[in-house]
C-alpha cells in the first residue's frame, strides 16, 4: 500500500488519514495509550517502505514568541536562529520559526515568529515509532500554522483579527496580523462538537483577547474581529446575541458551509469540528509551513528526496543518451544511405565499365606501342619527300648570285624517332661545298663571291647556316699564307651547312 | 520493507534504478557511435570502389577513345602500305627499268638487310623496320638527278631517302656529270604479334651494276 498519509495529533490519540485521489479519508484512530501504540506501530509496518506521512501536531502545548533580530542571511543566519531557538525552546526538539518579514523603520530588524511545541513527551512516542517505520516522514507541523490557510482567506481585508474553529483537540484561537500566525492557543474542551455551548467559545475567546491586549498585541482604542467557524445557523445566532457580552470584539461567526465555499473544499457536514478543513487544506493547498521536525527524524524523507533527485540527473543522462544515440542513429542511417548510393553507383558504372571494355576495339600491339609506332609512322611520312624541296630552295636562293661553281651537295635527313615527341620535327641537312677563284689577284673576286654565297644562303627562311670552310680572305680568325707553291689541294673552297626546316615558316 | 536501523537502503533502489538508467544510456551512446562508425567506414569503402570505378570507367573510356584513334590511324597506314613486306622484286624491276628509261652513265645499287629503325621508341620487340637501298649514279645533270629520285620513290609509297649526295665530276675528255649516292630506306611497320617476332624473312642485301 503505497500513498501519502496525514496523521492527526492530538492530546487524546492520532487519527490516520490517507490521501488518495478521490479525496481525504479518515482510516485508523489510535488512543494515547500502549495499546494504541501498539495498534500504530502494527499500521505503519503495513504501510509501503515509500509511503510518505506528515504529521499534524493539534496539542494545546505550543508556545511563540515575536523578536526583532538583525537581517542577516547563509550561515550566521543559521546560527543565529538557532541560538535563539535553544536560548528560548531549549527543552524541547520540536521547534521552529518563521518570518513575518522586515519592519519599516529602524534598523529594518527581520521579525521572527518563534514557535515550538513545549511538550515533547506528547509526541516522541508518536514519533519514534514514525522514524522507526519504512515510511518517511515527510513533515511535521502545527494546527496554529495550517488555520492560517482558513483564516486569511476568510479574513482578506483585516490586519488583526482572531480566528476561532474547533478542532478534535479543543477549541483554536488564533491571532493573525498582516496575513501571518502571531499567536495560537488550544483549549482542551471535554465535549466539543457541535452542541459546545456559545458561553464556552465566548469565554475562550474572550480570555485569548485579554491576553493579547495585556500583551498589547491588540489595539485597546478599536474593536477586534474575531471569526468563528460554526456548525449550523442556531450557532451562529447564539454567537451573534453573544456579541453584547463582550466589548473590545465583534464577533463574526462564519458557517462552516459557507467556509467551505469560500475555500472551495468538501463541506464537512453538521459538524462544528474543523478538521476535516483543515486536513483537505492541508493535502490538496500545501501551503509552506513551518518544520517542527527535528533534523534526524527527517532523514528518510531526505534520503528519499536524493534517491529521487539521484534518479531524475539518472533518468535525466539517460534521456540525453537516448537523444544522442538517436542523432547518432540518424546520422548513422545517413552514413548507410550515402554507402548503399555509392554503391549502387558504382554497381552501374561498374556495368557500364564492362561495356566500354567490351566495345574497346582489339589492337594488334598495346595501345602506348602502337601510338608510338604510329606516330613515329606518321613523322616518317611526313619526312619523306626527299631532297627535291630543299635543293629548289637552294637553288631559289642561289639564283641571285652568278659565276660561282658548286662543286658537292650533300643531302641528309635524320629518323624523326630519335627525339623526343615534342622535338620530332624532322630537319634536313644541306652540307655544300663551292670552288671559288683561285690565285692572289681573284682574292677581291674570291671573297666578294663567298660573301654573295654567303648573303644568298641566308635568305633561306629558318635556314640555320654554318660555314664549315671558307677563304682566308673572309675569315678573320684563320692565317692568310702566301707562298710559291701550298701542300695538298689549295684551291680555295666555301664549304656551308645549312639546317633547313621541313615546312618553311 | 526497509529495516530502520539502516536509513540508507532506502537509497537502494533509486541507486540501482540510476546505475541502471546510466549503464543502459551508456550502452546506448556506445552502441550508437559504433554503428556510426561501422557506417562511416562503409560509406568510406563505398566512396572509394565509387571513385575506383569512376577512376577505371573513365580510363577505360580514354583507352576506347585513343584505340580508336589508334585503330583509324593503323588503317591509314594500311591503306599506305607501311605494313607490307619489301618487295625487294619490285625494287629491282624499278631500277632495271630506270637503267633503261634514262640516260644514266653508271648505276650501281644495293639493297640492304632488314633492320630495326633506329629511334623506334616501342617497348618490346621492334615494330618499325627499314630496308635501304644504296645507289651510286653518274648522271649528266641535275634534273637528270631529279627524275632517278622521282623514279626511286615510285617503287612504294613506304620509300623515305635519308641521304644523297651530290657531286659534280669531269672526266678525261672534260665532260662534266653529276656523281650520285643515295640512302633509301622501304619502311616497313610490324604491328601483328606474330610480325613483331624476329625479322627472319629480312635475308642478305642484294645488288646491281
Amino acid at each position: 500500500m503505497r500513498g501519502t498519509y496525514i496523521l492527526h495529533l492530538t492530546p487524546a490519540g492520532l487519527t490516520a488519514f490517507s490521501v488518495g485521489r478521490h479525496g481525504v479519508a479518515a482510516e485508523h484512530a489510535f488512543p494515547h495509550s500502549a495499546e494504541g501504540h501498539r495498534d500504530f506501530e502494527t499500521f505503519l509496518s503495513g504501510l509501503d517502505g515509500a509511503a510518505r506521512i506528515s504529521l499534524l501536531v493539534d496539542v494545546p502545548d505550543e508556545a511563540h514568541h515575536i523578536e526583532p533580530l538583525p537581517f542577516v542571511r547563509g550561515r550566521d543566519r543559521r546560527a543565529m536562529l538557532s541560538r535563539r531557538q535553544d536560548h528560548l525552546f531549549g527543552d524541547t526538539p520540536f521547534r521552529s520559526h518563521l518570518s513575518l518579514g522586515r519592519e519599516s523603520d529602524g534598523r529594518r530588524d527581520e521579525r521572527i515568529l518563534f514557535a515550538a511545541l513545549t511538550r515533547p513527551a506528547a509526541i516522541r512516542p508518536w514519533l519514534q515509532r514514525i522514524v522507526a517505520s519504512p515510511c518517511v516522514l515527510a513533515e511535521m507541523t502545527s494546527t496554529s500554522f495550517l488555520s492560517q490557510a482558513l483564516a486569511i482567506p476568510l479574513q482578506p481585508a483585516s490586519r488583526l483579527f482572531l480566528f476561532a474553529h474547533l478542532t478534535p483537540a479543543g477549541l483554536r484561537v488564533s491571532c493573525f496580523e498582516n496575513k501571518h500566525l502571531r499567536f495560537s492557543r488550544l483549549t482542551v474542551s471535554s465535549a466539543p462538537g457541535p452542541d459546545s455551548d456559545t458561553t464556552f467559545l465566548v469565554d475562550e475567546i474572550r480570555r485569548s483577547y485579554d491576553y493579547l491586549l495585556s500583551q498589547r498585541a491588540l489595539p485597546h482604542d478599536r474593536p477586534t474581529v474575531a471569526c468563528i467557524l460554526v456548525a449550523d445557523d442556531a450557532a451562529r445566532d447564539a454567537l451573534q446575541a453573544a456579541q453584547f457580552a463582550s466589548p473590545g470584539l465583534t464577533l463574526q461567526p462564519v458557517l462552516m458551509a459557507e467556509a467551505s465555499a469560500a475555500l472551495r473544499l468538501t463541506p464537512p457536514g453538521a459538524d462544528a469540528n474543523s478538521l476535516p478543513l483543515l486536513i483537505q487544506t492541508f493535502a490538496t493547498r500545501r501551503p509552506r509551513l513551518p518544520q517542527f521536525a527535528p533534523t534526524d527524524a527527517l532523514a528518510g524523507q531526505r534520503l528519499q528526496r536524493q534517491g529521487r533527485i539521484a534518479g531524475a540527473l539518472a533518468a535525466a543522462i539517460f534521456l540525453i543518451c537516448l537523444g544522442s544515440a538517436g542523432l547518432t542513429l540518424l546520422e548513422a542511417r545517413g552514413k548507410r544511405s550515402l554507402a548503399e548510393n555509392s554503391l549502387r553507383q558504382a554497381a552501374v558504372l561498374e556495368a557500364r565499365l564492362v561495356d566500354v571494355i567490351g566495345h574497346t576495339p582489339a589492337l594488334p600491339q598495346p595501345l602506348e606501342n602502337l601510338r608510338t609506332t604510329l606516330d613515329m609512322l606518321q613523322a616518317l611520312a611526313a619526312s619523306s619527300m626527299g631532297p627535291e624541296p630543299a635543293l629548289h630552295r637552294l637553288a631559289a636562293a642561289l639564283a641571285p648570285v652568278s659565276g660561282f661553281n658548286l662543286q658537292e651537295i650533300e643531302w641528309s635527313i635524320a629518323a624523326p624517332g630519335a627525339e623526343p615527341p615534342a622535338m620530332r620535327a624532322a630537319t634536313q641537312t644541306l652540307r655544300v661545298r663551292f670552288d671559288l677563284p683561285s690565285g692572289t689577284d681573284r682574292a677581291r673576286e674570291r671573297a666578294h663571291q663567298a660573301r654573295s654565297i654567303l648573303a644568298a644562303l641566308d635568305t633561306l627562311a629558318g635556314a640555320q647556316i654554318q660555314i664549315l670552310r671558307q677563304p682566308a680572305e673572309t675569315s678573320g680568325s684563320e692565317p692568310l699564307r702566301v707562298a710559291a707553291s701550298l701542300p695538298g689541294d689549295t684551291s680555295p673552297q666555301l664549304e656551308v651547312r645549312v639546317q633547313l626546316p621541313l615546312n618553311p615558316p | 520493507m526497509t529495516p530502520p536501523g539502516h536509513p540508507y537502503l532506502r537509497l537502494r533502489a533509486p541507486v540501482v534504478v540510476g546505475i541502471l538508467l546510466l549503464a543502459g544510456g551508456i550502452a546506448i551512446v556506445a552502441g550508437s557511435r559504433h554503428l556510426l562508425a561501422t557506417a562511416e567506414n562503409r560509406a568510406h569503402s563505398a566512396a572509394q570502389t565509387l571513385a575506383d570505378v569512376e577512376r577505371r570507367l573513365a580510363n577505360a573510356e580514354h583507352v576506347a577513345l585513343l584505340s580508336r584513334e589508334a585503330l583509324a590511324h593503323h588503317a591509314q597506314m594500311q591503306a599506305t602500305g607501311f605494313d607490307r613486306p619489301t618487295d625487294r622484286v619490285r625494287w629491282v624491276e624499278q631500277m632495271e627499268a630506270l637503267r633503261k628509261a634514262m640516260p644514266v652513265v653508271q648505276l650501281d645499287y644495293e639493297i640492304g638487310p632488314e633492320h630495326p629503325m633506329q629511334g623506334d621508341r616501342s617497348e618490346g620487340p621492334p615494330t618499325l623496320f627499314a630496308s635501304t637501298l644504296h645507289v651510286q649514279a653518274r648522271v649528266a645533270h641535275e634534273d637528270a638527278f631529279l627524275t632517278l629520285i622521282r623514279h626511286l620513290r615510285e617503287a612504294s609509297p613506304a620509300l623515305r631517302p635519308t641521304r644523297c649526295q651530290l657531286s659534280r665530276q669531269t672526266d678525261d675528255s672534260g665532260q662534266e656529270s653529276l656523281s650520285v649516292r643515295c640512302d633509301v630506306d622501304w619502311i616497313r611497320a610490324r604491328l601483328s604479334p606474330s610480325e613483331t617476332a624476329s625479322p627472319s624473312s629480312a635475308g642478305r642485301a642484294i645488288g646491281g651494276g
